[in-house]
């Protein structure tokens, strides 16, 4: 990957990261249209891997953005991408610290997280719209969705078991 | 959430609240949040600094933590970014990001690494098929619990189908969304608060995620 594309990259990432209203995972349907349908960096496969990954391991979630740069151009691509949806955050010291001396800061904060709260929620259901639409169309992925999403909701049991389980039977099952 | 030890009522606590010694103390805090975060760190951070640490109280938090949601970044770096500088500025800033990311990073690709290098052996190939089904079921469940938030606000379950539509059937950028649909919503949102309406302070900041929310940060 030459380095103009590394920093295409870069700022494709940062400039989602600007705009990221909650969690990371909001911003994959975009981030998917980027490295997988537009540049066929990676395949979806390899996607979807980077996302398993990250939820089964410990750490915070959002580096499935460091994998997918890994899996993009190695350790280079790894810094990429992290550093780039980390960047914009850190700025906000200072935003807050201008913003905190309005008179109505905190009016400003509330309606902030009410009217985009929604938006974050619209993202998120894109996301999974987009990851549950290219499951390869054997029925066993789907199988495993469903049982997966359904033993959520039911028990207790934390995501990243739900994973490791799901690895396992994977790795028993013939696809 | 877990209100055992927020009894205590927030702003009577007149002794110097504890925090931490040096931005090395932030960092090893943050590495322990992130190891122990296997999906949502967002519970563990809220554990870790209001109810170990007893750096923030729950109030505050509560403030902080709409304040990342809503702010760039997604909001496990804008947490670790806020709480970092309260303490030690930019220096505080980037040694809590660098410990919410640095060795789980490591440890992840390290993983990866290994899967890749056995990615051509069918049950190691079943296994990922397996693991990444299942990591869709999961978001697939944050995007349920999420979704379920908006009963009854029904502004919002249009905002949501709206931005829902653009990015998915659309292919709008994300930036577009929260410029257009964002804004509207904000502004509608704003109008209706009224001045006198009261700060982010209702209720527990992580109760959308729950303790097994997955995607949080």
């Amino acid at each position: 990957m030459s380095g103009q594309e590394l920093l295409a990259l870069f700022a494709h990432f940062f400039s989602l990261a600007i705009f990221a209203t909650g969690g990371a995972i909001g911003l994959a349907s975009d981030m998917h249209r980027y490295v997988v349908d537009e540049h066929a960096y990676i395949t979806h496969t390899q996607f979807v891997n980077s996302i398993a990954l990250a939820q089964s391991a410990p750490g915070p979630n959002l580096l499935f953005v460091t994998v997918m740069g890994w899996q993009i151009a190695g350790a280079l691509g790894a810094l990429t991408t992290t550093c780039a949806i980390a960047a914009p955050a850190l700025i906000l010291p200072l935003v807050v610290s201008r913003l905190s001396g309005l008179a109505q800061f905190d009016r400003l904060i509330a309606a902030l997280k009410r009217g985009l709260g929604p938006v974050a929620i619209g993202l998120m259901v894109a996301s999974s719209y987009l990851l549950v639409r290219e499951t390869p169309g054997q029925w066993k992925g789907l199988l495993i969705i469903a049982a997966t999403f359904l033993l959520g909701l039911l028990t207790r049991l934390p995501p990243a078991l739900l994973i490791v389980l799901a690895g396992a039977s994977g790795a028993l099952i013939s696809w | 959430m877990r209100p055992a030890q927020a009894a205590a009522p927030p702003g009577t606590d007149l002794e110097a609240r504890p925090r931490p010694r040096s931005p090395w103390d932030l960092f090893l805090t943050f590495t322990l949040i992130a190891l122990q975060s296997f999906g949502g760190a967002l519970v563990i951070i809220e554990r870790t600094v209001v109810h170990s640490k007893r750096w923030y109280d729950e109030r505050e938090f509560v403030g902080i933590y709409a304040i990342s949601q809503v702010l760039p970044g997604p909001t496990g770096i804008a947490l670790c970014v806020l709480m970092g500088d309260h303490f030690f500025g930019i220096r505080g800033a980037a040694a809590a990001l660098a410990g919410f990311i640095l060795i789980p990073s490591l440890i992840v690709l390290g993983i990866a690494a290994v899967f890749e290098q056995f990615v051509h052996v069918p049950w190691v190939q079943g296994a990922l098929q397996g693991m990444g089904a299942a990591s869709i079921g999961i978001v697939l469940l944050l995007a349920w619990r999420l979704s379920r938030t908006l009963y009854g606000n029904r502004i919002g379950v249009v905002v949501a189908a709206l931005s829902f539509v653009a990015v998915a059937l659309g292919h709008w950028p994300v930036g577009t969304v929260v410029l257009s649909i964002g804004v509207g919503s904000v502004w509608l949102a704003w109008r209706r608060g009224g001045p006198s309406s009261g700060g982010p302070s209702s209720g527990s900041p992580v109760r959308n995620s729950g303790p097994s929310a997955p995607g949080g940060a």
